[in-house]
């Protein structure tokens, strides 16, 4: 039959073009019933209707009743009418049902779509000791329900957009409309809808769809499971893409510093916050150059330890046959198999093998002369410096870091280090997302904006947002304390 | 020009201090002691007074033309053909003032730290790092360089260390050289602050009004010389001044001599500082050759000249085998400073004047 | 896209075929700790050096200790290096012991190498001179559990911590060497039998050995220098009587904290140089078997005698430096400095001898203790 648009108003017409355009696959189920005297059809795929639903309010709504009209019934449902065949079958698809009347070419569409859902728990990977513990799951609806419970305001807009030809995943972007600047939200969209690909799984794919730079080892995107950090990012003029089937939220723009902040930070005493942060700053900096500055010193400058330092590391150094960037780059790589096999092992194993990784392989591994015992002090401070970062993008992206920078040290000492680190500097201020620069506030350099970045301020004197989303309206509060005056 | 391409006033202020605070700060103590014994700093500030006319002078010339570059005025006064053949000057004048910090730079590595590492080694570090950065916008070299700036606090810090060491009565008697020679020792300091020249080309990038860009040239330049007088200070007092007839580096030789608590080497604390303050201001005398090259061939962006400039800066810098050889680019670049920053300007200035050509005002 | 390809490439091509070429690497190091040098009977330099090795084991450190000779230090270093295995590296350098035959030369010669090369530290090195063989203290290889250069080294530290050597390191030593105006003074060593002992201080003038101070001079010389450190002991005795007599002494440590020293140089119409070296001596008693220290009397009388001691003494040790030639209060850099016309008219060398110095110590005594 040609392919058509128009039902038919012949039932068996009807029914056939719609078995045929799902290839007669054997989950689409049939259920006749009579109505009114009239011969009709409940087409729908069992996989993905609710029987329930289908029980309860199609089936009795329909077999009681005589002589009136359909479709004042379905009132506790949500349907509409159609004549196009292909939306219906498209609905087919997303889960609805067909009711189909023989003689009548409209047909209704009737939403029965079962859905499982999980908790909204905690996401394990991105865990806060204060604050809210909720997370997103995989369902678009209900990421976006958190969401709007917590803005209430009439300037948070949600734009849907389908992408991918063959997975038709529903993609919303979400942003205020009257602190983000529609320059960005015109860029997004943009974007996104220039997406064209038979597949998008969210987050990876849309990511590396949208993202400036591809090429870059650093993240420009953030991702997150929880709606708190999505909140604030929207408060700041950013723009969050959420997809149906991902629990995760992309971020965009964000800069580098977005990716040392914990949520956490704004729920303990700025105090603290601040030296939390500054100690997560140090780990950046410590997690890819301390092997190399180890490997620099022991290989070329020896001389700067102090005397009881240097006898002490030559001693741990004595029996090791290979030079030191082979003893660095060995104990790294076991490292790296160790961290890898333990994300996929079951629990109780995982257990076992942290002992024999970490105890016994470290040890034995110094026994055998393979490797030093300074050596392994640094590569294991170096690997706890690397988990700090709240973001786990960002902390593979400093792990490999590591290793052309221990190259660069090996070849030319500190001078490769130096250059090293220039050379990342330079990428790093090259880096732009959706216009707005990667490295802010540090470069270009606004002394204003430090106020979040390496210590965190008081809230109440955070008065106005950061520069680097560029959005419409600077100020976020005005004076909060004012009964302090009182005083 | 549109936002990708300026830069705001403190980013200038930034940059010219960074430029001028270069190679020469390891020797300049050195060689101001040869020439004025104890009144070394003397003539730092003389020499600073001096920079401040001349940067007077070139903004005077600037200013008539607010929104060109060196290049443009040229063309503009001096016409096509002789405009053309003043750009490649000025490109060869900026080409080789990069490699002469670049060939001292070298010596520095090759004689403090790095022994036997082949040259070519070194120069590819520089070549590839330096092309990465050129070819980016104006904009994204101002942040780098500004972040590179900063890298001014430590050396200075590691530099004040010395104070410990100082014993006044070295400096003593003050004009022990006789005034003559403090003067001319002024035109050492000279020689060791041209960098300013860089605003010779973004002048009509910054952001602001062209009294205020004269301000943070100006006040850049003042600090850049407290900061050479109070190094020259410290090395005066610190040795001895036989010890510093001896010592062509008298910093690096200070910091090695300074124990920071139990850690004894400063100086490769200090050298890898110090290194990337060096390659900023490489860059910027690589940036401006590139800028005219794309000038001079009606490029839009100057992305496309940089590798060759780069290039050519290397090639140079790798040929000389003799001592003799490299000062000589070092000497040819700095005489040929006073010709490009003195009397070219001057000239154009007053041609300017008597043709009464000048940016019309909008 | 290719062109980064192609710069990417170059790059890795790079850094494949290159090596690394200026590693020197700690592992293979094998650290000299001290040296020593001396002058054979045929003028040649010998160079004993103490290498140390670290191994994991029991033992902790070992050292070796060899000897080469040369024309030159650095002839007699790679001798050493033929006779010993790897390389041996002096970036961890501690100490250099020179004898006293080869300081009667001129000994920046020796010391030249030390500051050319890059590699070598110099803020930390001690240097001090040996009344006799400098190599024979370095073959004891040990004192104890210690290795002998971390000995001679922690000792002459603990010593210029009671002020009875001047603070001097290699870096230190380099300005006065090379000053005319100014001499300087070195540690001063001897073995004793099996012990290394403390001679008192070596006295330079210009390059040269040329005189000594003894250990009970030391002190009272370091604080006339100008450059005293924390503890500075004296005994003295005060009471006639036998000598073998404790109760005839009396020992006193100075407050260094509160010690004032001047000095003045005054060049009068004719040439004449006077230096005027006023000391105020605040100290604490620390023996005193005699007691009765609360009476104003006694204290009085004590300053009095205590002070004309010491100013004596000052005045011996300024006969010994002028015979030395040993300019190391830098007078002469004074001179340089006010006074440079008059500098450039004479031989520093014989004029030295001629100046007339005023030494005066005022001893106050401040504290007993806590005894009376």
């Amino acid at each position: 039959m040609a392919p058509t648009n128009h039902a038919f108003s012949e039932l068996k017409m009807n029914i056939s073009y719609v078995e045929q355009s799902l290839y007669y696959t054997d989950d689409l189920k049939q259920q006749s019933l009579l109505f009114n005297g009239v011969q009709s059809v409940l087409l729908y795929i069992d996989s993905l209707v609710d029987q329930e639903i289908i029980q309860t309010h199609v089936l009795t709504a329909l077999n009681g009743q005589a002589d009136s009209e359909i479709y004042p019934l379905f009132t506790t449902l949500e349907s509409r009418k159609d004549t196009d065949l292909q939306n219906g079958i498209d609905s087919l698809i997303q889960g609805k049902c067909l009711c189909i009347l023989d003689g009548n070419p409209e047909f209704y569409i009737l939403s029965t779509e079962k859905m499982y859902v999980r908790n909204t728990t905690e996401p394990e990977n991105e865990g806060v000791i204060r604050g809210p513990h909720n997370g997103f799951i995989e369902q678009l609806s209900v990421n976006l329900n958190l969401i709007r419970r917590q803005i209430i305001s009439p300037s948070l807009i949600v734009r849907y957009f389908n992408v991918g030809e063959k997975t038709h995943t529903k993609i919303a972007v979400v942003y205020l409309q009257d602190v983000t600047n529609p320059a960005l939200i015109e860029e997004v969209k943009e974007r996104i809808s220039s997406i064209s690909s038979d597949m998008v799984l969210a987050p990876g794919f849309i990511e590396e769809f949208v993202e400036d730079n591809p090429f870059s080892l650093f993240p420009q995107q953030l991702s997150t499971e929880r709606p708190d950090r999505v909140i604030a990012n929207l408060m700041e003029g950013r723009v969050a893409i959420l997809a149906e089937g991902s629990p995760s939220a992309l971020i965009a723009p964000v800069t580098f510093f977005a990716f040392y902040q914990s949520p956490d930070d704004y729920h303990g005493r700025w105090i603290v916050s601040s030296f939390l942060r500054l100690i997560r700053m140090m780990s950046f900096v410590i997690a890819f150059t301390l092997p190399a500055v180890y490997i620099a010193t022991i290989s070329f400058h020896s001389a700067i330890l102090p005397l009881e330092l240097a006898h002490t590391i030559k001693k741990s150094l004595q029996s090791i046959p290979f030079p030191a960037l082979v003893e660095a780059m060995l104990l790294e790589l076991i490292f790296e198999v160790l961290r890898e096999a333990g994300v996929r092992l079951p629990s109780r194993v995982g257990q076992t093998i942290g002992i024999v990784g970490g105890l016994v392989i470290g040890d034995a591994i110094v026994r055998a002369g393979l490797v030093s015992y300074t050596m392994i002090i640094v590569v294991s401070l170096t690997a706890i410096s690397s988990f700090l970062v709240p973001s786990h993008e960002m902390s593979s992206a400093v792990r490999i870091l590591r290793f052309p920078m221990m190259i660069g040290a090996a070849l030319f000492g500190y001078i490769g280090i130096a250059f090293g680190l220039v050379i990342l500097t330079i990428h790093l201020c090259k880096l732009e997302n959706f216009g707005s620069p990667y490295f802010a506030p540090v470069a270009p350099f606004r002394l204003k904006d430090m106020k979040d970045v390496w210590i965190r301020f008081p809230i109440w004197a955070l008065r106005e947002r950061p520069h680097d989303a560029r959005p419409q309206r600077l100020n976020q509060q005005k004076f909060s304390r004012s009964w302090k005056k009182r005083e | 020009m549109n936002k990708e391409t300026t830069i705001t006033r403190g980013q200038l202020f930034l940059l010219i201090m960074k430029f001028e605070i270069g190679v020469d700060i390891l020797s300049l103590p050195y060689r101001i002691h040869l020439l004025s014994k104890g009144g070394g700093w003397i003539s730092v500030f003389l020499g600073g007074f001096l920079i401040q006319l001349i940067i007077l002078l070139c903004w005077l010339l600037m200013r008539r033309f607010p929104s060109s570059s060196i290049y443009q005025i040229v063309t503009l006064i001096a016409g096509k053909w002789i405009g053309k053949i003043l750009i490649i000057a000025y490109v060869g004048y900026f080409l080789l003032m990069g490699t002469s910090v670049l060939v001292n730079a070298y010596g520095v590595i090759n004689r403090w730290m790095l022994q036997d590492t082949p040259r070519w080694a070194i120069l590819a570090l520089f070549l590839f790092s330096s092309i990465y950065l050129v070819r980016q916008k104006l904009r994204i070299i101002a942040r780098v360089l500004v972040l590179i700036s900063f890298l001014v606090l430590p050396m200075m810090v590691l530099i004040s260390y010395g104070i410990k060491e100082i014993n006044l009565l070295y400096l003593l008697p003050m004009t022990e050289a006789g005034w003559p020679n403090i003067i001319s020792g002024s035109t050492e300091t000279l020689m060791a602050m041209f960098g300013f020249e860089f605003f010779l080309v973004v002048f009509p990038m910054v952001e602001g009004s062209s009294g205020g860009k004269l301000k943070s040239v100006a006040l850049a330049s003042a600090v850049v010389v407290m900061l050479y007088a109070f190094t020259v200070f410290i090395c005066s007092t610190a040795f001895s001044p036989q010890q510093l007839d001896l010592m062509p580096e008298p910093v690096i030789y200070l910091l090695r001599s300074i124990p920071l608590g139990t850690m004894d080497r400063a100086d490769f604390l200090f050298l890898p500082i110090w290194l990337i303050s060096i390659f900023g201001a490489i860059c910027g005398y690589y940036y401006t050759a590139s800028y005219g090259i794309s000038y001079l061939f009606k490029q839009k962006h100057h992305k496309k000249a940089v590798p060759y400039v780069v290039l050519a800066s290397c090639v140079i810098a790798y040929l000389p085998h003799q001592k003799e050889n490299l000062e000589l680019i070092s000497t040819i670049a700095n005489r040929s400073a006073y010709f490009f920053l003195m009397i070219l300007p001057l000239l154009l200035l007053v041609l300017s004047y008597i043709l009464k050509r000048k940016e019309k005002m909008i | 896209m290719s062109k980064r390809g192609i710069a990417l490439g170059i790059l890795v091509l790079l850094m494949v075929i290159t090596g690394c070429w200026d590693q020197d690497s700690l592992k293979d190091a094998r650290l000299a700790n001290a040296s020593a040098y001396d002058i054979t009977s045929e003028g040649e330099i010998k160079q004993t050096l103490e290498i140390v090795d670290d191994f994991e084991s029991q033992q902790g450190s070992v050292n070796e200790v060899h000897s080469g000779t040369g024309r030159s230090v650095r002839q007699s270093t790679d001798r050493i290096r033929a006779k010993v295995t790897g390389d041996i590296r002096f970036f961890k350098y501690g100490m250099i012991l020179y004898g006293k035959k080869l300081a009667q030369n001129d000994i920046y010669p020796y010391l030249d190498v030390l500051y050319r090369e890059p590699d070598y530290p110099t803020s930390h090195v001690k240097i001090a001179i040996v009344d006799g063989d400098a190599g024979e203290l370095l073959h004891q290889k040990r004192v104890g559990s210690i290795l002998i250069g971390e000995f001679i080294t922690k000792k002459i530290k603990s010593l210029e911590e009671l002020c009875i050597f001047p603070e001097m390191t290699l870096e230190t030593l380099l300005p006065p060497m090379l000053d005319p105006g100014q001499d300087f003074t070195l540690p001063y060593l001897y073995k004793d039998g099996e012990e290394i002992d403390a001679r008192g201080i070596a006295l330079f003038h210009g390059q040269r050995f040329s005189g000594s101070l003894n250990t009970e001079q030391a002190p009272l010389y370091i604080i006339m220098s100008g450059k005293w450190n924390k503890a500075a002991r004296f005994v003295k005795k005060i009471h006639p009587g036998p000598s073998n007599n404790p109760r005839n002494y009396v020992t006193y440590e100075a407050n260094t904290e509160q010690i004032k020293r001047k000095l003045a140089v005054k060049v009068a119409d004719d040439g004449q140089i006077d230096v005027n070296l006023h000391i105020e001596l605040p100290v604490t008693i620390v023996e005193y078997a005699m007691n009765h220290l609360q009476e104003k009397e006694t204290i009085d009388r004590l300053n009095r005698k205590l002070s004309d001691d010491m100013t004596q003494d000052a005045e011996q040790i300024i006969k010994t430096l002028q015979q030395s030639g040993c300019d190391s209060f830098g007078i002469g850099r004074h001179l340089i400095a006010h006074y440079p016309d008059l500098w450039k008219s004479f031989d520093w060398n014989k004029q030295y001898g001629q100046v007339r110095f005023h030494p005066e110590v005022k001893v106050k005594i401040v504290g007993s203790g806590v005894l009376n």
